[in-house]
């Protein structure tokens, strides 16, 4: 399945970047561009929404995390949601979940909270 | 006899038959001149000018036999040319063999060009043209182009990088025959002895190559002059030097012509380059250039080729640094790895295992995984390692270790303003008077280990974590694991797992798949176990893309075996502690 990223912004305004597909080392370079896209842009708080990633490898794990950097040095935060089965998993092992899990100061319910 | 008796004569082939020098292409010389012009107009019954004037300003001499091949006239040129031919004599008496058919000839230093035209009544004339300036031209275009080629035919094959042995053969076996019978390269001495490559002529198509070393003081005077840059000009000594060092060859010894060009390097020159031929063919000026301008070539490939071996030195050295240590033998436990980085070509990957001994006779371990690929990947695990062989000699409490290597990566990460990190089990191994292990591991992010239990059960072994160098207090998990005599941990990054092959070429191996490949081999000695996991993955691979896999394995040996060597030992060497399995 093909890797893609889609801009959106949330009816609560926050910005959010959908991926699907697989986010490896093919393809993490253009989530890195379009996370810096955004934050050249001024965003600093940026949502990445994983419902419909099917695979995240060590690569795609570096660009998230590298988002996270860049976003904490201008006083903002990434955050990830909608994880689910493999790329859920990864998340845990690598205990990302903890640190990047959106918990939204108001309830949402295009936040889907998944395991 | 006038210049008359030829008026009414078609001069040829009845064009313009004197050629311009100045005009004609030289290397058409030869060529007789195709024109355009239209053919000469016969006599117009103009009044006849004096044509033994007009004729003394022909660049062709004229010289006109009568039936019986006595000369009867004989222009200005002609005389000039050929000074051996007399009017009123027989002209084959002037002993000029090659007058008698048309073409080229040398004659006294001059390349004279003739042919021979019949008149009426059986008469005769030879035109006879100085054609030296225009074939000497012809020559030298020729020559400029053989050297041109011959200097492309360098470039190319000199271009690649080479290995500077073969770089040094190369030159040698290049210049001959082009500028040599036999040509010698010494390199600039290392460590006082100079080595040097010699070509010789021989009756096949390729010449001989051999080669040798001298010491430096034995170098010829003029190959040590050639060394320090200058091109020695005593010529008659240079080919009894090259003798003396049993270089030329009895053949062309005793006869031979020799010059001496240095090639040039980075500072001083990279080497020296003899030439040598049968004296015969003397090096005139065109021919020197020639020389130098191939060992400027020979100069810069040679150059190339010691850069490129001093860097590839370089890299070997740092690659072997970065290349995963063996486990140091450690009482109670053996252990078993498998390595494959990503880049086989490279060796070296982002994976990364080792152990190391506590003074207390435990041993601390790890394996894990950096983010990114080949060499950056490989450096950073480097820093990785060295910071773990440090840090372990004050702290050795797995959580705690793991907590000081976070903040010592944190630091260097943000240094290089990097999203980069690793993920990592760490633990401590301490053996037991019964023989067992206890594990106490630690978690930073990595893929949990599995222990194979002496039942042939499998459990994975419930240690969570952070991935450490991202965040200044990550939640590191902690888990004490006891081994019995015969039970294994293995520890595996996710190059196992996410292997992608299969059936349809891009289906994950995945965790299931590596416990069936486990499942039974509980009873495998650790080096065994570790390589069927890599065998395993690697069978899976669908093609050679990868990602980095390691695998480390430690199993608790029982009370029996003692002896460290024991540790590293082959399959075999495990079966004493069968039975205690079975009994565990």
């Amino acid at each position: 399945m093909t890797f893609s990223v889609t801009y959106a912004e949330r009816d609560d305004g926050q910005a959010c970047l959908r991926l699907a597909g697989e986010l490896d080392m093919s393809t993490a370079p253009e989530l890195t561009a379009a996370i810096d896209r955004l934050a050249g842009a001024g965003e600093r708080h940026l949502l990445i929404d994983l419902t419909e990633l099917t695979f995240c490898d060590s690569t795609g794990i570096a660009a998230i995390v590298r988002g996270d950097n860049r976003a904490a040095a201008e006083g903002g935060w990434l955050r990830v949601t909608g994880a689910s089965g493999r790329v859920a998993r990864v998340l845990q092992v690598t205990g990302l979940a903890d640190v990047l899990a959106y918990r939204a100061d108001t309830p949402h319910p295009a936040s889907p909270s998944r395991p | 006899m006038t210049v008359a008796d030829v008026r009414d004569s078609d001069p040829g082939d009845g064009r313009i038959s004197t050629p311009s020098t100045a005009r004609v292409p030289a290397r058409s010389a030869d060529v007789p001149v195709a024109s355009t012009l239209p053919p000469l107009a016969r006599d117009r019954g103009l009044p006849a000018p004096d044509w033994s004037e007009v004729v003394e300003h022909f660049r062709e001499g004229l010289i006109v036999c009568d039936a019986d091949g006595v000369v009867r006239h004989l222009s200005p040129v002609a005389e000039r040319l050929l000074p051996e031919v007399v009017p009123g004599e027989l002209l084959a008496s002037a002993g000029i063999a090659a007058l008698a058919s048309a073409g080229e000839f040398t004659h006294r230093g001059h390349r004279l060009r003739v042919r021979q035209v019949p008149l009426s009544a059986a008469r005769c004339c030879w035109y006879v043209e100085d054609v030296t300036e225009t074939v000497s031209r012809a020559d030298a275009l020729l020559a400029e182009r053989a050297r041109s080629a011959f200097l492309a035919v360098v470039g190319e094959k000199l271009g690649n990088p080479l290995h500077p042995d073969r770089a040094a053969a190369a030159v040698v076996r290049l210049a001959v025959p082009t500028l040599a019978d036999v040509a010698v390269l010494v390199l600039a001495p290392r460590s006082g002895r100079a080595r040097w490559w010699r070509a010789c002529r021989s009756d096949d198509e390729a010449p001989t190559v051999d080669s040798g070393k001298l010491d430096a003081v034995d170098l010829p005077g003029a190959i040590e002059e050639g060394l320090a840059g200058i091109e020695p000009h005593t010529l008659d000594w240079l080919v009894e030097q090259a003798v003396d060092a049993g270089w030329l060859p009895g053949v062309i010894g005793a006869e031979a012509t020799a010059r001496v060009v240095p090639l040039p390097g980075r500072d001083t020159p990279a080497g020296v380059l003899l030439v040598a031929r049968r004296a015969t063919r003397w090096y005139d000026e065109a021919d020197v250039d020639l020389v130098r301008a191939f060992a400027a070539r020979a100069g810069a490939a040679l150059t190339t080729a010691v850069l490129y071996r001093d860097q590839a030195e370089v890299a070997d050295t740092l690659q072997a640094s970065l290349v995963p240590v063996e486990p140091a033998a450690a009482p109670g436990v053996q252990w078993g790895t498998a390595y494959r980085p990503a880049q086989a070509g490279l060796r070296i990957g982002g994976d990364f295992y080792g152990a190391h001994r506590l003074a207390d006779g435990g041993s601390v371990f790890f394996l894990g995984d950096v983010s990114g690929k080949g060499v950056e990947a490989a450096v950073f695990t480097g820093q990785l390692r060295q910071c773990l062989q440090a840090l372990h000699r004050v702290e050795s409490q797995p959580g705690r270790l793991l907590r000081l290597l976070n903040d010592a990566l944190l630091e260097t990460t943000q240094a290089h303003g990097q999203g980069r990190f690793a993920t990592i089990v760490l633990g401590v191994a301490r053996p037991q008077r019964d023989g067992g292990l206890t594990l106490t591991m630690a978690g930073g992010g990595h893929l949990p280990p599995l222990v194979l239990r002496a039942s042939g059960d499998i459990e994975v072994v419930p240690l969570s974590g952070m991935l450490i160098g991202v965040v200044p207090d990550p939640r590191i998990g902690e888990v004490t694991v006891r081994l019995e005599p015969g039970e294994t941990c293995l520890l595996y990054s996710d190059g196992v797992t996410e292997a992608r092959g299969g059936r349809r070429g891009d289906e994950q191996f995945g965790a299931e798949r590596l416990f069936t490949a486990v499942s039974g081999c509980h009873r495998m000695p650790a080096p065994a176990l570790a390589e069927r996991i890599e065998q395993v993955t690697c069978d899976w691979l669908a093609h050679g893309d990868h990602d980095d896999i390691a695998v480390l394995a430690l199993r608790a040996t029982g009370p029996t075996v003692r002896t460290p060597r024991h540790l590293h030992a082959v399959p075999s060497s495990a079966r004493p502690e069968r039975p205690r399995e079975i009994h565990a």
